[in-house]
C-alpha cells in the first residue's frame, strides 16, 4: 500500500473505527434527540467518520447472519483477561447449544423395537427442550421443543418429521440426498441450511442458505427454494404458497429470535407454543391480524409472553398453564 | 410532523450519506415509509423515531449501492428481489462465492475467545443490555464494550481484506 501524506495515521483510523463501533452499539438501544444530534455532529466532523460507520454497519450484518445460524458457538479456551467484579450469575440461555444438548442426551433417544420395514430411529424432545443429531455427510439436525421425528440413516438419509420443528444444516463437498417428510430435498450446493415446521396446519419449509428442491405433495412436482424463500403447505386446503423471509431469521429459534414478516397471528401463536412448551390461544378479537417483527424467546415464558403481547398490542393471560392472547 | 423537522433530518442525512442528492432521496424514502406504515397510536418521541426512519433509509441506500457495485456477492441470495414470485437470477457461482466469503469470515471469528462471542450473541441477538451482560459475567460495562469492539473490528478487518482482494482481481486463497 502506497503511503499518502493526506492519509490519517493508524492511530487516528483506530480511534475513528472505535468511535464508529460505539455509535453502532448505541443505536441498538434507545437514542434520545440529543443522541441523534450528537451523532449528526460526529458525522459532520470528518467524512471518514461516516465511511467507518458504513463499514461497521456491514460488519454488523455479517455478524448477525453468522450468529443467527449458530456459527459463533464453538467452544474454545477462554482467554479473556477481564477483571472480575462481583459474582457471576449462572443462568442458562446464552450457551443454549451446549447446555440444552447435554440435557437432551440424558432424556434421550428412544428406540422402539424394529418393526418389519425400515430400521427407524425415533427421536423426541419434550416441550422447551432441544436436541442436535449429527448424521454422516455433514448433516446436522437441530430439533426444537415438542418435536418428534423418525430417522433412517442409511436410506438417503430419510427423516420423517412427525410433529414440531427441526432445522437442517448440510455442509458437504458433494450434493446430498436427504429426504424429509413426504418430499425429496436434494442439495445443490456446498452448504445448505433450512428449517421445517410440521404442525396441525401443515408443513412449512424456509431456507437460510443454499438451495433446496421440495416436492410438497410427493408427486414429483418440484419447487425450488433458495435462501430467503419459504414454502408453506396448508393441510386443510391442499394449497402451497411461496413467500419471502429473512434468510438470517430462518433458524433464529436456536438463538431465541423468531422473525416474522406479515405473518398471521395464528402462525405466531403456534410457533410460540412450540417454543415455550405451553398452549397459546388467540381470542377471536385478534383474528385476521398480521404481525411483522421479531419475538425474543426469554428463559422465562412469562417474560416472552408479556413482551410478545406488548409487541402485538394485546394482553396475555395464563390459566392452568394455558396462555391466551386477546386484543387490548 | 416530518415537515417541521425536515431541515434537521436532511442535515443528518447529508452528513450520513456524504451528499445532498442521496440525502434527499433517502428523506423521500423515509417519508414514504412514514405514510404507508404509520405506527399504531401516538409516538412518545417523534423526532428520534423520525431519525430512526432516516437512518434505516440511509442503510437501504448504501445496500442498493453495494448491490449495484456487485461487490456484495455474499448477500446476493439474501437481497434478491422475490417480490414478483420468480426466482432471481443469481448464478451458482455467485452463491458459492458468497457462501465461501461468509465461511472464511466465520472461521476467523471462531478464533475469538468464547466469551467475546457469547457477549456478542447476548447483546446483538438476545437483545440483552450491556449492564445485564456485565452482571452475568461479573465484569464492568466497559469490559463488555471492549468485547463488542473486538468482534466488530475483526469483521471490519476481514471485510476490508476481502474487498481489496476483489478489487485487485487476484484469486489467491
Amino acid at each position: 500500500m502506497t503511503s499518502d501524506s493526506d492519509m490519517p495515521d493508524a492511530r487516528t483510523l483506530d480511534r475513528i473505527e472505535a468511535e464508529a463501533v460505539d455509535w453502532l452499539i448505541r443505536q441498538r438501544g434507545d437514542m434520545s434527540e440529543r443522541d441523534w444530534l450528537d451523532f449528526t455532529a460526529w458525522l459532520e466532523r470528518d467524512p471518514l467518520h461516516g465511511e467507518a460507520y458504513d463499514r461497521m454497519v456491514e460488519a454488523d450484518l455479517d455478524l448477525e447472519a453468522i450468529a443467527i445460524s449458530g456459527g459463533l458457538q464453538a467452544a474454545n479456551e477462554d482467554e479473556s483477561d477481564d477483571e472480575v467484579i462481583g459474582t457471576p450469575l449462572s443462568r442458562r440461555g446464552w450457551f443454549a447449544g451446549a447446555g440444552m444438548a447435554a440435557a437432551a442426551l440424558i432424556l434421550g433417544i428412544l428406540f422402539w423395537p424394529a418393526d418389519a420395514g425400515p430400521d427407524w430411529e425415533r427421536h423426541q424432545t419434550l416441550a422447551g427442550e432441544t436436541k442436535t443429531i449429527e448424521l454422516d455427510g455433514g448433516i446436522t439436525i437441530a430439533m426444537n421443543g415438542g418435536t418428534r421425528l423418525e430417522l433412517d440413516r442409511d436410506e438417503g438419509p430419510l427423516v420423517r418429521l412427525a410433529a414440531g420443528e427441526a432445522s437442517f444444516s448440510i455442509r458437504s463437498d458433494r450434493p446430498s440426498s436427504l429426504r424429509v417428510e413426504a418430499g425429496t430435498l436434494s442439495m445443490t450446493d456446498r452448504g445448505t441450511v433450512f428449517d421445517v415446521i410440521q404442525d396441525d396446519a401443515g408443513t412449512r419449509v424456509a431456507v437460510a442458505e443454499g438451495a433446496v428442491l421440495i416436492d410438497p405433495a410427493g408427486k414429483g412436482a418440484q419447487v425450488a427454494l433458495t435462501a430467503g424463500e419459504a414454502f408453506a403447505f396448508d393441510r386443510a386446503t391442499g394449497v402451497g404458497r411461496r413467500s419471502a423471509v429473512a434468510a438470517t431469521g430462518v433458524t433464529g429459534w436456536q438463538h431465541g429470535a423468531l422473525q416474522y414478516s406479515d405473518a398471521a397471528l395464528a402462525t405466531v401463536a403456534r410457533d410460540l407454543a412450540r417454543n415455550i412448551g405451553a398452549p397459546v390461544e388467540l381470542e377471536q378479537n385478534l383474528a385476521g391480524r398480521r404481525f411483522t417483527g421479531t419475538i425474543r424467546l426469554r428463559d422465562d415464558p412469562v417474560e416472552t409472553m408479556s413482551e410478545t403481547a406488548g409487541l402485538i398490542g394485546a394482553t396475555a393471560t395464563r390459566t392452568d398453564g394455558r396462555w391466551r392472547l386477546s386484543a387490548e | 410532523m416530518l415537515l417541521n423537522n425536515r431541515a434537521t433530518l436532511l442535515r443528518f442525512l447529508i452528513a450520513r450519506l456524504g451528499n445532498a442528492e442521496e440525502a434527499e432521496d433517502a428523506l423521500q424514502e423515509a417519508w414514504l415509509k412514514l405514510e404507508s406504515a404509520a405506527p399504531p397510536g401516538p409516538i412518545a418521541q417523534p423526532l428520534p423515531y423520525l431519525f430512526r426512519l432516516c437512518e434505516n433509509a440511509a442503510r437501504d441506500a448504501r445496500r442498493s449501492a453495494a448491490r449495484r457495485a456487485a461487490r456484495e456477492s455474499r448477500w446476493a441470495e439474501r437481497d434478491a428481489d422475490w417480490s414478483d414470485g420468480e426466482a432471481a437470477t443469481i448464478s451458482p457461482e455467485q452463491i458459492a462465492e458468497g457462501r465461501d466469503q461468509l465461511a472464511r469470515l466465520e472461521r476467523r471469528l471462531l478464533a475469538l475467545p468464547e466469551r467475546t462471542r457469547a457477549i456478542f450473541i447476548a447483546f446483538r441477538i438476545d437483545g440483552a443490555s450491556q449492564s445485564a451482560i456485565a452482571d452475568r459475567h461479573a465484569i464492568s460495562v466497559s469490559a463488555v464494550q471492549k468485547h463488542l469492539q473486538r468482534a466488530y473490528r475483526l469483521v471490519a478487518e476481514v471485510q476490508a481484506e476481502e474487498n481489496s482482494r476483489t478489487d485487485a482481481g487476484s484469486g489467491s486463497a
